[in-house]
């Protein structure tokens, strides 16, 4: 499909022509958007490590802004390299591509209304600027212009040629983990805490599962989409070290090796299997066994305090999670259908 | 065969109301340190009630024959997890509140009876579509579910009316999101299996309800019932394929949750909070509805 879109019909220059195909297109788009990401985590880290004044000309907004400024400047090089080949970027780009291009405006918008939001409500504190309403729509157009990759790819490609579409699925997940950081698990570490009483359990429970959950749903789109092998891991272990750059909790990168690998191995044992099953399996297997490794790393580092009713009972119901989340997932069509 | 399906959906309704009656009688003390109560006899008559029920069917040979041989499969199920109840209070002593809520064998044991009681969510009418009786049965193992999160809840658990830290903020604003996903589920499923005109409000108003009748919160079963309407007509508004109503249900329940709050007791989150809940609970309705619609060609070694 990708393929016949990508069909020039008046080609002008050579070098022009080359442009407009679908690999280099996802080639072009790496760059910027892991520059983009890199600023978002860099400020945070800087926040996070209280490195930063109160003004905006810190170094941080200045990588995350020229950040958006690249991927910006990229995406418009796509919609000028489309228009001088004949074609129209509304419709002839593939439909990720599309929503970047719309939405890399949309965060400049968004800085605005952020603008707004400040002098009618104040500057927010504590775990507000994660939730607040301008910040949320910021992080989703950044979030839309990161995973401009997402369609643009063909499951037929070496596996070298998918890079592209491995890095963005890491900078889409990245960008959502940031906002989650308010209860994210390698925040505080609460089943290593003593005396955090109910809240503490209950606040660290539901933490572990809103991203474990996340986990999964990314797990199985990308299983879905025929990812080669090793992506998964790749994408679990560099989301937890970016995640872990916050609060230089470095060791929970061990547990998502754990879990990537553990993961892709019986993938690929049951390789030979349908789909649907494995994709259900999957949507089990992933959150228990990223649970598990949370804990395991844990106790291996310090000590889990939860009782085992609370830390292997979360890892069971994120298990039952996932297969619910099943319930949801794209329905998987065989051509008798 | 209509009867069958009735019966069937029986069982299911007498182990919702045990598990109900039971979390209820926990919930208020009508509980002693017996097995032996009433809440226990509903439940486990309607556990065991089913399992016998569908293997009759089985053996009839009644259709859907998959879905009566998955109701009598949990038998064996049962026995395995209740087994390993016993042998994890002999290892690890008896749970005490929120342990006894998530212990693995009791979790396992919800799931079983959750797979139970959607047994009759897999009949289908002669166009292929889910039925009344379906619907419900599907809404009832959404029930199963939120019982074993109705300590993070925002029906039963408010956390927006208490003004606290931010850890406490955290965890109403990530048992919030948990709540909208389920419950977004639920109306997911019926829509994308065409369920009868009526069946989203019925079924925020069960999830309402079912949650309401543990602590009491009746407010936020009137939301439920009255965002169950409006997300029917949103839906027979926009059509099947459309993806705004995945992105107007979630909106128009967060909104009407902090509007029923600052009208009927304390809304204590700052606009900067409750405003991104909603923003949030958009953005999960807009990425269940973008994961769901896609659907996936097998290529040739796929295809079986």
């Amino acid at each position: 499909m990708i393929a016949e879109k990508f069909q020039i019909t008046q080609p002008r220059i050579g070098w022009i022509a080359r442009l407009y195909h679908p690999q280099t297109m996802a080639w072009l788009l790496v760059p910027g958007s892991l520059w983009f990401l890199a600023g978002l985590y860099l400020d945070g880290w800087a926040h996070n490590h209280g490195k930063v004044d109160n003004t905006f000309f810190t170094p941080w907004h200045a990588v995350f802004y020229s950040g958006y400024l690249a991927a910006s400047l990229t995406l418009a090089l796509l919609v000028l390299i489309t228009h001088l080949n004949g074609k129209i970027w509304q419709r002839d780009l593939p439909v990720s591509i599309r929503t970047a291009i719309i939405a890399a405006p949309l965060f400049a918008l968004a800085g605005i209304g952020d603008l707004w939001w400040h002098t009618t409500f104040g500057f927010e504190t504590g775990i507000e600027p994660l939730l607040s309403p301008p910040h949320l729509i910021l992080a989703g157009s950044m979030f839309f212009v990161v995973v401009a990759n997402a369609r643009n790819d063909d499951p037929q490609q070496p596996a070298i040629q998918r890079i592209p579409v491995v890095l963005s699925t890491l900078a889409g997940l990245s960008v959502v983990t940031f906002m989650l950081q308010f209860n994210h698990p390698y925040g505080i570490i609460w089943p290593e805490t003593v005396r955090s009483g109910d809240t503490g359990v209950m606040v660290g429970i539901v933490g572990l599962l809103v991203n474990v959950m996340l986990i999964t749903g990314v797990a199985l789109w990308m299983q879905r989409q025929r990812m080669p092998i090793g992506a998964l891991t790749f994408v679990l272990v560099a989301n937890a070290l970016l995640v872990a750059l916050m609060g230089d909790e470095y060791r929970f990168g061990w547990g998502a090796l754990a879990t990537g690998v553990l993961c892709e191995l019986i993938a690929y044992a049951l390789r030979a299997q349908p789909l649907a099953l494995r994709l259900r399996v999957s949507a089990v297997l992933v959150p228990t066994t990223a649970c598990l490794a949370y804990f395991g790393v844990i106790a291996a580092t310090s000590v889990v305090i939860w009782p085992i009713h609370i830390w292997l009972g979360v890892s069971v119901l994120a298990g039952v999670a996932g297969w619910g989340l099943m319930i949801v997932a794209p329905r998987i069509h065989t051509d008798n259908e | 065969m209509k009867h069958y399906h009735g019966i069937s959906f029986g069982l299911a309704l007498c182990i919702i109301a045990g598990m109900t009656l039971d979390a209820w009688a926990h919930v208020h003390g009508a509980t002693d340190n017996t097995f032996f109560t009433p809440w226990h006899a509903i439940l486990y008559t309607g556990l065991f009630g089913s399992v016998a029920w569908y293997g009759y069917l089985t053996y009839r040979q009644v259709a859907p024959l998959a879905a009566h041989r998955l109701g009598l499969s949990m038998g064996p199920l049962v026995a395995l997890f209740g087994a390993a109840d016993l042998i994890w209070h002999s290892l690890f002593g008896f749970e005490q509140d929120l342990q006894a809520q998530l212990s693995p064998p009791h979790i396992a044991l919800a799931a079983v009876l959750a797979i139970l009681v959607s047994i009759p969510s897999r009949q289908r009418n002669a166009h292929g579509h889910l039925t009344w009786l379906g619907a419900i049965a599907g809404s009832l193992a959404a029930v199963v579910i939120l019982t074993l999160l109705m300590f993070v809840s925002p029906l039963t658990a408010v956390y927006a009316e208490l003004y606290s830290g931010d850890t406490v903020v955290g965890l109403g604003v990530s048992g919030f999101l948990l709540f909208v996903s389920v419950w977004l589920i639920v109306l997911q499923w019926m829509r994308r299996h065409n369920a009868p005109f009526g069946a989203f409000t019925l079924a925020s108003g069960i999830l309402g309800v079912s949650q309401a009748i543990s602590k009491g919160e009746w407010r936020f079963a009137a939301l439920l019932l009255v965002v169950g309407i409006w997300a029917e007509w949103v839906s027979r508004k926009t059509g099947h394929a459309s993806r705004i109503p995945a992105l107007v249900w979630p909106g128009s329940f967060a909104l009407g949750y902090f509007l029923v709050l600052k009208y009927t007791s304390t809304l204590a989150w700052g606009p900067s909070v409750w405003g991104g809940v909603v923003v949030m609970a958009v953005a999960i309705g807009f990425g269940m509805a973008t994961f769901g619609e896609q659907t996936t060609q097998l290529t040739h070694e796929e295809r079986i």
